[in-house]
C-alpha cells in the first residue's frame, strides 16, 4: 500500500479503530453493523462492491460494505453467522453498540466498470451485500440495471431495499429456476452490458456458464467470491527460500502459507482460500506450479512468477522471499 | 480478434490492418454484419455464410458510413452479439468508434479494410471530421473550412480520426 501522506485524512484506508453504533439481525442468521469512526473524524469513499477487512478474535475478514460509496460518514456491512464459528460467530456474539473493532480499507476489487452501459447484478444468498452497494451506486449516479436475486425462502438479507433501489428485481428461490433467470437475462440484455455476481460458489460457476453460452466475452462477466470449492490436500513439495536458501518441506495438506511460517518466514494473509490476493509471493523458479486460487489471470499464471501460498502448490519452488 | 491490434512503431499509433478478412467468431449469438461499399459485398457474403446456423444475423449494406443508421443497427443488437466491419479505412474506422462507443468490447469486433487511401480527419479549427485521400503524417485540405491540415500521424480510436491542424501554424504572420 502506498503511503499517501499527504493525502487529506478522508482518504486514509490504513488500520483504524471504528465503534459499533447499531447491530441490527435482518435475518435470523445475518447481522447487520453500522460502524462510526472513533476518532470522529471522515471517513474514505469507495466505489460500489468494496470491502473492508475486520479484525475478529479468530482473524482477519472480508466484508462488503453495503453503501453507495459516495461521502459516507460510516460504514456498514452485514454479516452471515458461519457454521464452522470464527471470525463472523465472533462478530454475532461478542459485539454490541458502543464495541469498539478495528477495521482495514475500503479495498475495491469488485468494482463497476467505468464504461458501463448497463448492469446485471446477481446476487446469491449473503452475496447480496456487494450487489446492494451496487444497485444503490447506480441508482444514485443515474444508471440502469437488472438484478436477480436467489436466496432461501425467510432467509434473504435485505430484500426489501434491493426491492426499493429503483431497478427490476427477479427473485428466485430455487437452484432450478435462477438457472432459468439467469439463462433468461443473459439473452436479453443491451449491447455494453457488464455482469456482477456474488454468492456461492456453486452459483458462480453456473454465472459463468451461462454468460459464455449466451456469448459474452470474459471480459463482461465480473464475480466476487466469497468461498472456493473445498481443495485436495496436494502432493508433498520442497520450497526454497530465495534470500536464505533455507529449503522448507511442505507437507500433503499444509499450505506453502503455513509451512512457511512455522520455518520463520512470515507472508501476510487473510482469506486464506485464495480468493483476496493478500498472500501473493514471487516465484524465482519452480518445476511446476498448481495454481488454485482465484485471483491470478490466465495470463499471469502462465507467466509463473508468483503464486498465492494460502492455496497453491508446485513443485521444487523457490519463492522470491 | 486484433481490429486496430497494435501500436507500431515507436509511439505511433496507426491502425495495423489484418491483410485478410477476420474469421467468423464462433462463440457470439448473434451477428451484426456490416459492409460499406462494393468491394465488401464478397467479404460480408463469407461472413454471413460462415455465420450460417450460429445464430441470427443482421446484415446492413450501404455506400458510406451513416452515423445514425449505424447507431440505430447497434442499438437493436444485444448481449451477446459479434460485430463485423468491412469496407473503405474510413467507413471501418468510424463503424468502430461507434461501435465502442456502444459499449462494445474488443473481443467482440472484427473488421477488414478494403482499402487505406481514406482516412477520416478531424479539423483541430473547423472541428469538422470528414474522409479525405491521405496518409497518416501527410497533408489534406479540410473540405469544410479549406484549412491546408497536417495530419497527425496518430489514430483516435475514440474518436474513429486523425487529427488534422493547420500547416501553418507555427509560422509567425
Ligand atoms: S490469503 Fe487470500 S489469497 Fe491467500
Amino acid at each position: 500500500m502506498i503511503a499517501a501522506t499527504h493525502q487529506h485524512p478522508a482518504y486514509r484506508v490504513g488500520s483504524r479503530e471504528f465503534v459499533v453504533a447499531a447491530a441490527e439481525p435482518v435475518t435470523p442468521e445475518v447481522r447487520h453493523l453500522v460502524l462510526m469512526p472513533r476518532d470522529g473524524g471522515p471517513v474514505a469513499p469507495y466505489q460500489a462492491g468494496s470491502h473492508v477487512v475486520v479484525d475478529t478474535a479468530a482473524g482477519r475478514n472480508a466484508y462488503s460494505l453495503t453503501g453507495d460509496g459516495s461521502t459516507p460518514d460510516r460504514y456498514e456491512i452485514s454479516v452471515l453467522r458461519c457454521r464452522d464459528g470464527g471470525g463472523s460467530a465472533w462478530i454475532h456474539d461478542e459485539l454490541a453498540p458502543g464495541s469498539v473493532v478495528t477495521i482495514e480499507g475500503p479495498r475495491a476489487m469488485f468494482a463497476p466498470r467505468y464504461d458501463q452501459r448497463h448492469a446485471l447484478l446477481v446476487a446469491g444468498g449473503i452475496g447480496i451485500t456487494p450487489i446492494l452497494s451496487h444497485a444503490r451506486y447506480l441508482a444514485r449516479w443515474g444508471g440502469t440495471a437488472e438484478i436477480i436475486y436467489s436466496y432461501r425462502p425467510g432467509a434473504a438479507a435485505h430484500l426489501n431495499e434491493i426491492r426499493d433501489a429503483g431497478f427490476p428485481v427477479h427473485e428466485a428461490t430455487t437452484v432450478a429456476r435462477t438457472r432459468e433467470l439467469l439463462a433468461e437475462r443473459f439473452a436479453d440484455q443491451p449491447l455494453g452490458t457488464h455482469a456482477y455476481a456474488c454468492g456461492p460458489a456453486a452459483m458462480l460457476e453456473t454465472y459463468r456458464e451461462l454468460g459464455l453460452a449466451a456469448g459474452w466475452p470474459e471480459s463482461r462477466l465480473h464475480l466476487e467470491r466469497f468461498q472456493l470449492a473445498d481443495l485436495d490436500p496436494g502432493e508433498p513439495f520442497t520450497a526454497t527460500v530465495r534470500s536464505t536458501g533455507a529449503r522448507v518441506a511442505v507437507a500433503a495438506g499444509t499450505s506453502l502459507l503455513d509451512a512457511l511460517s512455522e520455518a520463520g518466514v512470515a507472508v501476510a494473509s487473510m482469506c486464506r482460500q485464495g480468493v483476496c490476493g493478500e498472500c501473493r509471493v514471487g516465484v524465482a523458479s519452480a518445476a511446476s506450479l498448481d495454481h488454485r486460487d482465484a485471483v491470478l489471470t490466465p495470463a499471469e499464471r502462465d507467466a509463473a512468477d508468483s503464486i498465492m501460498c494460502c492455496v497453491s502448490r508446485g513443485t521444487d519452488v523457490e519463492v522470491d522471499l | 480478434m486484433g481490429t486496430i491490434a497494435e501500436v507500431a512503431p515507436g509511439g505511433l499509433s496507426l491502425p495495423v490492418w489484418p491483410s485478410e478478412p477476420e474469421t467468423v467468431d464462433a462463440t457470439g449469438r448473434s451477428y451484426l454484419l456490416l459492409g460499406f461499399g462494393p468491394e465488401a459485398a464478397s467479404v460480408v457474403d463469407t461472413w454471413a455464410r460462415d455465420v450460417g446456423a450460429l445464430g441470427p444475423s443482421t446484415i446492413v449494406r450501404s455506400a458510406r458510413f451513416d452515423p445514425a443508421a449505424v447507431t440505430a443497427a447497434l442499438a437493436s443488437t444485444r448481449c451477446g452479439v459479434r460485430i463485423m466491419v468491412a469496407g473503405p479505412q474510413d467507413d471501418v474506422l468510424m463503424t468502430l468508434a461507434a461501435a465502442r462507443e456502444s459499449g462494445a468490447e474488443p473481443e467482440e469486433l472484427r473488421s477488414f479494410v478494403t482499402r487505406t487511401d481514406v482516412l477520416p480527419v478531424f479539423c483541430a479549427h473547423c472541428r469538422a471530421t470528414n474522409s479525405v485521400e491521405a496518409v497518416p503524417g501527410g497533408i489534406a485540405v479540410c473540405p469544410a473550412c479549406a484549412t491546408v491540415l497536417d495530419v497527425h500521424p496518430h489514430l483516435s480510436a475514440v474518436r474513429g480520426s486523425f487529427l488534422g491542424s493547420d500547416t501553418t501554424a507555427r509560422e509567425l504572420t
